[in-house]
């Protein structure tokens, strides 16, 4: 229990500095009046480039259909079940690192829902038109490394770990609260950062990369072949997006190993 | 053989009954034996549940997705066989995850694919003997059970399946989900299953799952759901 909560409250001083507050000034602000509930309802994030961009490796109408069905209906479902309620307004990262702090006859829709809208608008900034190598010596690149003994193995080791989830859900590499790197897996729209107490220590921590193997994700172009998409998806992954969350969890992490 | 026993219900309760795959070869030396699965056929070509489930689909599900179950429950089976054989308990136990989905994947779709039927095999054509007796005690009606179950199939996270299930002491009726391929076994018996997979809809219905959810009764058999009841 007492891990559980140092691992959240890591996560929730994360999700609030990018917020541009850090820790300790949130918790005078805390202190002093808790924010009040602003009625802005989560909206569809836009793509940061077209449908088509990510031809051949992601074919255009997934990407349109994951994009304008899968991901509104997860914002759709979520302002509907928190209409009314003081969760309303949060960054949707800050929502879903507080789950234990949802009524319990919401939880479930804000878990379901609410993970899905956190994990897709992940999804969207970790994919790029333009991607290039990480590079070698790069703080991400050691890290990697330090943790897997090379990109390749790490490599394996995350495509293993997609092709074996059993039903719907994520393969991410993660930064745990140790500062360590770590591919884990989570199940329908659970996500690292939820927490401990929701997906388990092991599997609790900051995503550096995520990929979905929802069949949504790839049936139209991959069929049931869902090593052949996790391959392709080498060629689309934003690592320079990655090096920043890999640099943002590692600088607030107090004594971080390596 | 697997072809015939599909086409007869008595072979296919004993066969449903004793929960073991079809057995087309044995190995015959001093090793264990075991019985390996093979895909049985349909009962009806890829393109016969068509307007309700494209041929396309049909033709994936069965050659591709319920191939894969099946030839991995074979290897799932030998490695568990092996572990069990040379006292390796722990690696046994390591391998239930996927002796569930990959058998569990393997039972499903072969009772999936024998409840469906074309029109004019009599898919579609509500049950009128036992079953409808039950679903009028237990549901007040067969449109309130159809309500039931497809709020049961909306409400899957992820993949999973719903069934129409028997309680195997009581003989009640109940509607079920199951995550995964998570077969039923144990306290029900499993009378009519609709699986929930995106891959059982996406090529036709992309994300309308509401709508698949509502084409599929067009083609459901349930005179082989009653053939299941006990």
């Amino acid at each position: 229990m007492q891990f559980a909560n140092l691992t959240l409250g890591w996560i929730l001083s994360l999700a609030q500095s990018r917020l541009g507050v850090g820790p300790l000034v949130q918790s005078k602000l805390d202190a002093v009046t808790a924010p009040p509930p602003t009625d802005t309802a989560y909206t569809l994030p836009p793509l940061d480039y077209s449908y088509a961009a990510l031809e051949p490796h992601f074919d255009e109408e997934t990407m349109r259909i994951h994009h304008t069905k899968h991901h509104q209906t997860y914002i759709t479902n979520l302002n509907a079940a928190l209409q009314d309620t003081s969760f309303v307004g949060l960054h949707i990262d800050d929502l879903v690192a507080r789950l234990s702090e949802v009524p319990a006859e919401l939880k479930g829709k804000v878990r379901n829902q609410g993970g899905g809208h956190a994990n897709h608008s992940f999804f969207w900034k970790n994919l790029t038109p333009n991607a290039t190598a990480l590079a070698e010596g790069s703080p991400l690149s050691q890290g990697i490394e330090h943790a897997f003994g090379s990109f390749e193995v790490f490599q394996q080791t995350f495509e293993k770990a997609a092709t074996s989830v059993f039903g719907s859900g994520w393969a991410w590499l993660i930064v745990q609260e140790n500062g360590e790197l770590k591919v884990v897996t989570t199940l329908n729209q659970f996500s690292p950062l939820m927490g401990a107490g929701v997906v388990g220590k092991g599997v609790a921590g900051f995503p550096v990369i995520g990929l979905d193997v929802w069949e949504h994700a790839y049936y139209l172009k991959y069929r049931n072949v869902r090593p052949e998409y996790i391959k392709a998806y080498w060629h689309v992954v934003n690592w320079d997006f990655a090096s920043d969350r890999y640099m943002e969890a590692r600088s607030s992490i107090a004594h971080p190993e390596l | 053989m697997s072809t015939s026993i599909l086409r007869s219900t008595t072979a296919l309760r004993t066969a449903l009954r004793t929960a073991a795959p079809q057995t087309t070869k044995a190995f015959s030396t001093t090793a264990p034996t075991r019985a390996l699965a093979t895909l049985p056929d349909l009962p009806y070509d890829y393109g016969a549940l068509e307007p309700a489930i494209s041929g396309r689909i049909m033709e994936l599900h069965h050659t591709k997705h319920h191939q894969t179950y099946v030839t991995n429950y074979n290897t799932v089976q030998s490695q568990i066989t092996d572990a069990l054989s040379t006292g390796n308990t722990a690696a046994a136990i390591a391998l239930q995850p996927a002796l569930t989905f990959h058998g569990g994947g393997n039972l499903n779709h072969t009772l999936f694919f024998e409840n469906l039927a074309p029109k004019k095999q009599g898919g579609g054509q509500p049950p009128s003997g036992p079953l409808a007796k039950s679903i009028e005690m237990h549901y007040g009606s067969f449109d309130k059970m159809k309500t039931q179950f497809v709020a049961a199939l909306a409400g899957i996270q992820g993949s999973g399946w719903a069934w129409l299930v028997q309680d195997n002491e009581t003989g009640a009726l109940g509607i079920r989900q199951y995550a995964n391929q998570d077969p039923v076994v144990g306290k029900f018996t499993p009378l009519l299953g609709i699986d929930a997979w995106e891959h059982a809809y996406y090529l036709q219905y992309e994300n309308r799952k509401a709508e698949y959810f509502k084409e599929i009764w067009g083609v459901v058999n349930w005179k082989v759901a009653e053939g299941r009841m006990k």
